[in-house]
């Protein structure tokens, strides 16, 4: 899994402080008072690199910003600030036809790939569709080549002639899948393509994801809320509290030696298959801000067992403490020193 | 120790279209007094139904064709409905997945935990019932209570409205709680907090709970026993520890292995999936129901009936082959490519 791109090769995706806010609705005060409905600051300045090969994952709390995240990378919403450079050029600046173009290196998987297949038409046609609409090869070929990705992922030929409501949930995400790969992207957002399905559906698809991955050199950003997942299948982790990212480090050093308590926090929530190793303290006690009235300085201190006066003013900033882990803590040293591993003494 | 709750041979039928769908197939399992026994399987496998035979609460068209259900000794499944009201949401309280669903969206949230208190004759008057809802409240982490009882459901977060669901489950004291994926919509951390309130209170008041969930971290983490479900029936049964470290039916070792590590000192073992998908209930396989899925699946497995055995003191299993997984230390053999279009990806 160890994907080592030495630090000087450019990335693939230069990600500089991408925000994102949604105007918040109007409500019955607003409207008697003519002031500003409070804004939702859904991706807060984030920047972030990822190389070629990766398997990039992002995780953290439903509502953190994840999905608007990978959205607006791929320009899927506007972003309200910040630069996406995509192979050394800013994809927000692209006419609406080089973005056109640029879809095709650029690909998404949903959570829900039903919602995303066209329920009249087979899988051979969804296929077709999307390698015509971008020219993929000469229309002889099609056939062909919808054939080849129906095995790519796992399906055989009886397969091509059915509409999505005749498969699993398991085998649309592979469809969903093959529709992605079928324009040869350069990169993949994957917005929690396992958390609908069941472990071994699940075990099947990161399984799948991983070979792709292999023969086809891709680049994922993978979003999860489920760190067991990231585990399994990330070369490097970010996480995300209230739009901003608190910790960013490879894989093992993030699940080995977190440094934000916020991180500290999930792996000690998540529960472990193993009953010799039972949790017996609450993580982390209570519940995630409104992200309309996020509190000052750090998102995290309400909840923070670690927080001081500074925590409460001043927002700390993402900081490189070794090579390739960064971490938004004013306390991260005292947090790293307190680790213990995700402790579940009984 | 007898038990409180002595499920036995509960078989539940749905009539569809395609023809009658034996959905809770002869499933058996005791529950004690201060236990969590946990009830694990894929979706569609027949947990939810479980839950809802117990109190006969199918959809309309089920019935309740088979068994017993012995609550502190009484037959639930011949009790007249009246009876059986009575014990509802007084000795016997559900707590469902979706909490937001389960409330009523138009009334204070301490009006509907109060409801059953006044119902069942819990609390002596509307005065009393808010002392006591106020009390549950605190009791189930919701802070100011004195404030929030007279707030509306959707004032609260979704792991609020669950706790608001237990306080509502607890408000007449009961003896059995079915938690069916109490926390599967929640986040992690709210997720584990909910847990720990339920074993908490578990632990305090003796209470014996079912626990519904297809999560095998949820099951080690909480019960002290558990079933495992395939299709309709209950293919193993244990205690957790022998469930986790001995299992003695396929498709128990099979969902084991599926289950990624959170753990990298684990190492970078690739999962193993189970083959192709769950059977469809109107055309079940005949003979084992895992058969088709299973690595260790020979003609004899092809027919005939499949009953859980014990297999080891406490451990039961439904699987002829139990003693060949056992030796190979619960590990499967690598699965055939031949079980699959489904499963296990391109080589
Ligand atoms: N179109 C929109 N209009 C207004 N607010 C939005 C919109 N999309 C997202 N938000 C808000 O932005 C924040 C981040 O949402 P987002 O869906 O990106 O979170 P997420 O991390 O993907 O959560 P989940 O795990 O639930 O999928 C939330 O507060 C959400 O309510
Ligand atoms: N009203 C109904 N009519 C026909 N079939 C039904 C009905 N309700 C449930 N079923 C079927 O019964 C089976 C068991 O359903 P049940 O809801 O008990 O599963 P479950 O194990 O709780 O799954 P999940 O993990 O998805 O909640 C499923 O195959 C389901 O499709
Ligand atoms: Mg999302
Ligand atoms: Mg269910």
């Amino acid at each position: 899994m160890n994907v080592h791109t030495p630090p000087e090769a450019a990335p693939l995706i230069d990600i500089r402080d991408l925000s994102m806010s949604f105007a918040g609705r109007r409500g019955l005060l607003n409207h008697l008072t003519r002031s500003e409905p409070p804004k939702v600051i859904a991706v807060d300045a984030v920047s972030l690199q990822i190389q070629r090969g990766e398997i990039f994952s992002l995780v953290g709390e439903s509502g953190s910003g994840k999905t608007t995240m990978g959205r607006a990378l791929l320009r899927l919403v506007e972003p309200t600030g910040g630069e996406v450079y995509f192979r050394g050029e800013n994809l927000l600046q692209f006419s609406r036809s080089r973005m056109m173009e640029a879809r095709r290196d650029l690909q998404m998987i949903f959570q829900n790939p039903y919602s995303s297949l066209n329920p009249r038409m087979t899988v051979r046609q969804t296929l077709a569709e999307a390698l015509s609409v971008h020219r993929v090869c000469p229309k002889s070929e099609i056939d062909a080549r919808v054939m080849a990705l129906l095995d790519l992922v796992g399906l055989g030929k009886t397969h091509a002639d059915r509409y999505p409501r005749d498969f699993s949930g398991g085998q649309r995400q592979r469809i969903g899948i093959a529709r992605a790969l079928s324009v040869e992207p350069a990169f993949i957002v994957a917005d929690e393509p396992v958390s609908a399905v069941d472990v071994s559906v699940q075990a099947q698809i990161m399984n799948l994801l991983l070979d792709l991955r292999e023969r086809l050199d891709l680049t994922l950003f993978f979003i999860a809320h489920d760190l067991s997942v990231v585990q399994y299948l990330s070369t490097r982790v970010g996480v995300m509290y209230l739009g901003r990212l608190v910790e960013v480090a490879p894989r093992r050093e993030l699940f080995m030696r977190p440094r934000h308590p916020y991180t500290q926090g999930l792996l000690r929530a998540a529960p472990r298959p193993d009953p010799r190793r039972r949790s017996a303290a609450v993580a982390i006690l209570g519940e995630p801000p409104s992200p309309m009235a996020p509190p000052p300085g750090c998102h995290f201190h309400p909840r923070c067992p670690m927080a001081t006066d500074v925590c409460r003013t001043t927002r700390p900033a993402l900081t490189t403490i070794q090579t390739g882990h960064l971490v938004a803590c004013h306390h991260h040293q005292a947090a790293a020193d307190g680790w213990t591993g995700a402790g579940h003494q009984p | 120790m007898s038990a409180l709750l002595d499920v036995r041979n509960l078989t539940t039928r749905i009539p569809t279209r395609n023809g009658v769908l034996t959905i809770v197939n002869d499933v058996g399992f005791t529950l004690n007094e201060g236990e969590c026994f946990g009830l694990v399987g894929e979706s569609g496998s027949g947990k939810s139904m479980v839950c809802r035979s117990i109190l006969r609460l199918p959809p309309t068209s089920a019935a309740l064709t088979g068994g017993q259900i012995l609550f502190d000794g009484v037959d639930l499944v011949s009790l007249p409905e009246r009876d059986l009201n009575a014990l509802r949401g007084r000795q016997i309280a559900m707590i469902v997945q979706d909490a937001i669903a389960a409330l009523n969206p138009v009334l204070p949230v301490g009006r509907q935990v109060a409801e059953a208190m006044l119902e069942h004759g819990i609390a002596t008057s509307r005065a009393d019932a808010r002392e006591r809802v106020i009390a549950l409240m605190r009791k189930v982490g919701i802070p100011s209570p004195e404030a929030r009882v007279d707030n509306y459901p959707y004032e609260f977060s979704g792991g609020m409205c669950q706790r608001v669901v237990i306080a509502a489950a607890l408000a007449c004291n009961p003896r059995v709680i079915l938690a069916d994926e109490p926390t599967t919509a929640l986040d992690v951390t709210i997720q584990d907090q909910i847990l720990k309130l339920l074993v908490e209170l578990q632990k305090d008041l003796r209470l014996a709970v079912l626990l519904v969930t297809h999560d095998m971290g949820v099951v080690a983490q909480n019960c002290q026993r558990v079933g495992v479900m395939y299709s309709g029936h209950i293919v193993e049964l244990a205690t957790t520890q022998d469930i986790f470290s001995q299992p003695r039916h396929p498709y128990t070792a099979g969902l084991l292995s599926c289950v990624p590590s959170i753990d990298p000192e684990d190492g970078d073992r690739r999962l193993q999936p189970i083959a192709g998908s769950p059977p469809d209930l109107a055309d079940p396989p005949q003979g084992c129901r895992f058969h088709p899925r299973c690595p260790m699946a020979d003609t004899q497995c092809r027919s005939g009936a499949f009953p859980l055995r014990e297999v080891a003191p406490g451990h039961f299993s439904a699987c002829i082959h139990h003693e060949a997984l056992a030796r190979a230390g619960g590990v499967l053999p690598a699965a055939t490519s031949s079980a699959t279009h489904a499963g296990g990806g391109p080589a």
